[in-house]
């Protein structure tokens, strides 16, 4: 199936045909203000208390999704100011990289290898597990002075 | 604790947090972060940043600037380390400094000294 990329106005204004022409109408007044995430493609969405958990139930559901996120009677749902980039503000931390492969792939079985792993570059210590968030914080627990680096399969997402 | 320090731009000061960012990919990102208040979700980063990372992009949205017009930004989902713990955020891709707003901000504590080299402190209120 050919697919074509739409740009991000398309996408919004997309959004805003469907929120005007369908989507409002199965709404009620009492979930005015909350967060809703729209697939411009199918027309299904999704509407909560928060914008990620949002998105992120409409992907569960549609993995193909291309979601425009707003509130329920607001098409705007951020406000933000700006400021120049500076030189050296971010800084890219590489010590993970050959870490895995060396101390801690040969230890996991082929389903663990499949999941999120969680890894102690000072220990090597590490935990599996099916989010970045759970599996992270597992190994804290157990090692709150580590430096944790993450590693997981990469699954296509076209 | 999230401690953090006021540095210098150019002619003005801004509040700056150090935020780790962790990609899947075996990267970790340190970003000096500038708080805004009237930013109202939880991060933004340059596009280069969220490349390196490789992080998933879970949707657009209409962001309103602080001129007031208003621009399509890109979102994406990323893991930080806030307060101590993993918590995953929403990312809005954004050219300029990166941002931390009040949906990271909430239900947090700030204390800013607002001199150049002052402290910044985010305490959680619970």
């Amino acid at each position: 199936m050919v697919q074509i990329q739409s740009t991000n106005e398309e996408i919004s204004d997309r959004a805003k045909e469907l929120y005007e022409n369908v989507i409002k109408h199965q709404l009620t007044d009492d979930q005015l203000g909350l967060h809703l995430s729209i697939d411009v493609d199918s027309g299904d969405f999704e509407i909560g208390e928060k914008p990620l958990e949002t998105a992120k139930s409409l992907i569960a559901r549609r993995p193909d999704a291309t979601i425009f996120s707003m509130l329920h009677g607001s098409y705007t749902s951020v406000y933000m100011g700006f400021a120049p980039l500076e030189p050296g503000s971010i800084v890219l931390d590489r010590r993970g990289v050959g870490f895995f492969e060396k101390h801690v792939k040969h230890k996991l079985s082929d389903d663990e290898l499949k999941m999120v792993v969680a890894y102690d570059i000072d220990t090597g210590e590490y935990e599996v597990g099916e989010t970045m968030v759970d599996t992270g914080n597992r190994l804290k627990a157990r090692l709150p002075s580590s430096s944790i680096f993450f590693h997981a399969a990469k699954v296509s997402r076209d | 604790m999230v401690a953090g320090q006021v540095v210098r731009l150019g002619e003005s000061l801004r509040a700056a947090v150090l935020v780790d960012i962790l990609g899947e990919n075996d990267l970790l990102m340190r970003a000096s972060a500038t708080i805004d208040t009237g930013f109202t979700d939880e991060l933004t980063l340059p596009a280069n940043a969220i490349r390196d990372l490789d992080l998933k992009q879970v949707g657009t949205v209409d962001v309103e600037l602080g001129d007031g017009d208003l621009s399509v930004f890109e979102t994406y989902e990323a893991t930080i380390v806030w307060q101590g713990q993993f918590r995953a955020v929403r990312v809005h891709e954004s050219e300029g400094l990166p941002l931390i707003g009040m949906g990271l901000l909430q239900g947090n504590d700030i204390h800013i000294q607002a001199i150049h080299g002052g402290d910044v402190s985010i305490t959680s209120i619970s």
